[in-house]
């Protein structure tokens, strides 16, 4: 564990917000840079906790954010559609809201209700016996991977897919921050049927064609 | 995870919130046991689908269905669900929990009422629609916690103060399903090391009163869920109405052996070390 060194380099309150928000794990994991970037900058900070409670609590596999206008060329901005921004509405094209559903059981420390509104009126059922055996349906190709990347992270992220090119830098080229990331490598994760990978970092694999590797690489090791 | 305890193959078992933390434990335990288990969650689907794999995988059988059971409507579909599928329910264990953190003198109305809905009207509205699907034998457990008998730092009163409405809830309970032979009790314990610690900004104070002021220290994960496993067989057919502490000793001791000194010293070693080191 490097917790020493951690504690040695991060400040005190930043390594309590990120054991609040994510655990141990990742604070022992995390990259210190990364940490202490949060310093002197609340609104990164602001914008790190609302993306992560979406994350917790769902919110993000619900709402499609907005879609952004289709950049002449992707040059290194902001995200187009941080979830942690005031929502606005959604362009007439994009899919309507689905239900906001509750925050999940002992969100305590996230200490708000405003999910809770718009309470979700039905309930949603998952039996692994229906799913095929054959746990990766998109199989062991990193084509096919890498389409499939593209369509999540263009949902998380709001570029058009035919922006998101396999060698672009997700975070330097894009501005998707790496709960973006992590949340979309997590549903990737989910839809192959792999286990939690506790050598994971995503800072090593910063583009779709990275990942895309990375994942193939499991599915067949796996299977 | 897996015990010997005989009595649980092919029982149906709901245990609500267990995508993570203690109820997820409780639910795989459930599950390697030979129970057909309904996991729930409120949020983290992802995580409720994988502990439903999970226990699929690990030769049990499991299903996620993800339902608020501080709502309502969500649990009579979530009963619905269950009687069309099982027909019966052998088996509640009720882990969701939830509620903003605040001091109680700042409380307003819609914090107290989130939490007591999720707390402990989520109880009343299980045993209304689940309890008509309980058989004789059946079992109904729920997740309380020391909050309920003392006050806890970090804004935890109004959840403290639900969960102590459900124990109350659970004698009651136990007395009107008594003469259906479905036993109802509570578990207590301390901060148990699961990822769900995340959500208590002073989960490291919590655990290391845990570890250190109990005299078997702090319970882990899998002797939390043994116990529930233990409370929901039928050799704890005639334990109900209860609240059972899984403390290691924790709320029956004064256990300071830095102020007492070690346990097995005779006198205690109160003359050794009535000051702390590092006083005066």
């Amino acid at each position: 564990m490097s917790e020493t060194s951690t504690e040695e380099a991060v400040p005190v309150q930043v390594q309590l917000a990120v054991r609040v928000l994510f655990g141990d794990e990742f604070l022992d994991r995390a990259d210190r840079r990364f940490l202490r970037s949060f310093q002197g900058d609340p609104a990164r900070w602001g914008r790190l906790m609302l993306d992560t409670w979406a994350v917790i609590s769902g919110v993000v596999d619900d709402v499609p954010a907005p879609r952004a206008a289709l950049p002449e060329r992707p040059a290194p901005a902001p995200p187009p559609a941080a979830v942690g921004q005031p929502r606005t509405e959604p362009p007439p094209t994009a899919p309507a809201p689905a239900p906001v559903t509750a925050p999940p059981a002992g969100s305590a420390a996230t200490g708000t209700v405003a999910a809770q509104a718009g309470a979700a009126t039905s309930i949603d059922f998952f039996d692994p016996d229906d799913e095929p055996d054959e746990p990766a349906p998109a199989g062991r190709d990193v084509g096919q991977v890498k389409q499939r990347l593209v369509e999540v992270i263009a949902e998380a992220s709001g570029y058009p897919p035919e922006v998101l090119d396999e060698d672009l830098d997700l975070e330097v080229d894009l501005g998707i921050d790496s709960v973006k990331q992590v949340h979309a490598v997590a549903r990737i994760r989910e839809e192959y049927g792999l286990t939690m990978d506790e050598d994971f970092q995503i800072g090593d694999y910063a583009t779709i064609g990275k990942l895309a590797g990375y994942v193939a690489d499991r599915v067949s090791s796996a299977g | 995870m897996r015990t010997d305890l005989p009595g649980f193959a092919d029982r149906v078992a709901l245990v609500t919130g267990s995508s993570r933390g203690i109820g997820r434990g409780i639910a795989e335990l459930f599950g390697g046991q030979g129970a057909r288990v309904v996991v729930n969650s409120a949020g983290s689907p992802v995580d409720g689908r994988l502990v439903a794999r999970s226990i699929r995988e690990a030769g049990g059988r499991a299903v996620y269905v993800r339902a608020d059971v501080g709502l309502e409507e969500h649990v009579a579909e979530l009963a619905a669900l269950v009687r069309e599928r099982f027909g019966r329910l052998d088996v509640l264990v009720h882990c969701a929990a939830g509620g903003a953190a605040s001091p109680i003198a700042e409380a307003g109305y819609d914090k107290f009422e989130r939490a007591m809905r999720i707390n402990s009207y989520s109880l009343i509205a299980l045993a209304r629609h689940l309890g008509p699907l309980m058989p004789r034998g059946g079992k109904v457990l729920y997740l309380s916690s020391m909050g309920s008998i003392m006050a806890t730092p970090g804004g935890y009163g109004l959840v403290g103060a639900a969960k102590a409405a459900s124990e109350a809830l659970v004698r009651s309970l136990a007395h009107e399903f008594a003469d259906r032979g479905i036993s109802v009790n509570a578990l207590r314990t301390t901060a148990v090391r699961t990822l769900s610690l995340r959500y208590f900004a002073t989960a490291d104070a919590f655990l290391k009163i845990a570890r250190e002021e109990a005299p078997m220290g702090a319970p882990p994960l899998l002797k939390v869920a043994e116990t529930a496993l233990l409370l929901c067989t039928p050799a704890a057919d005639y334990v109900t109405g209860q609240v059972v502490n899984v403390d290691g000793g924790w709320l029956s001791s004064l256990h300071r052996p830095d102020l007492f000194g070690p346990l097995h010293r005779a006198g205690g070693g109160h003359r050794a070390s009535t000051t702390p080191k590092g006083e005066r």
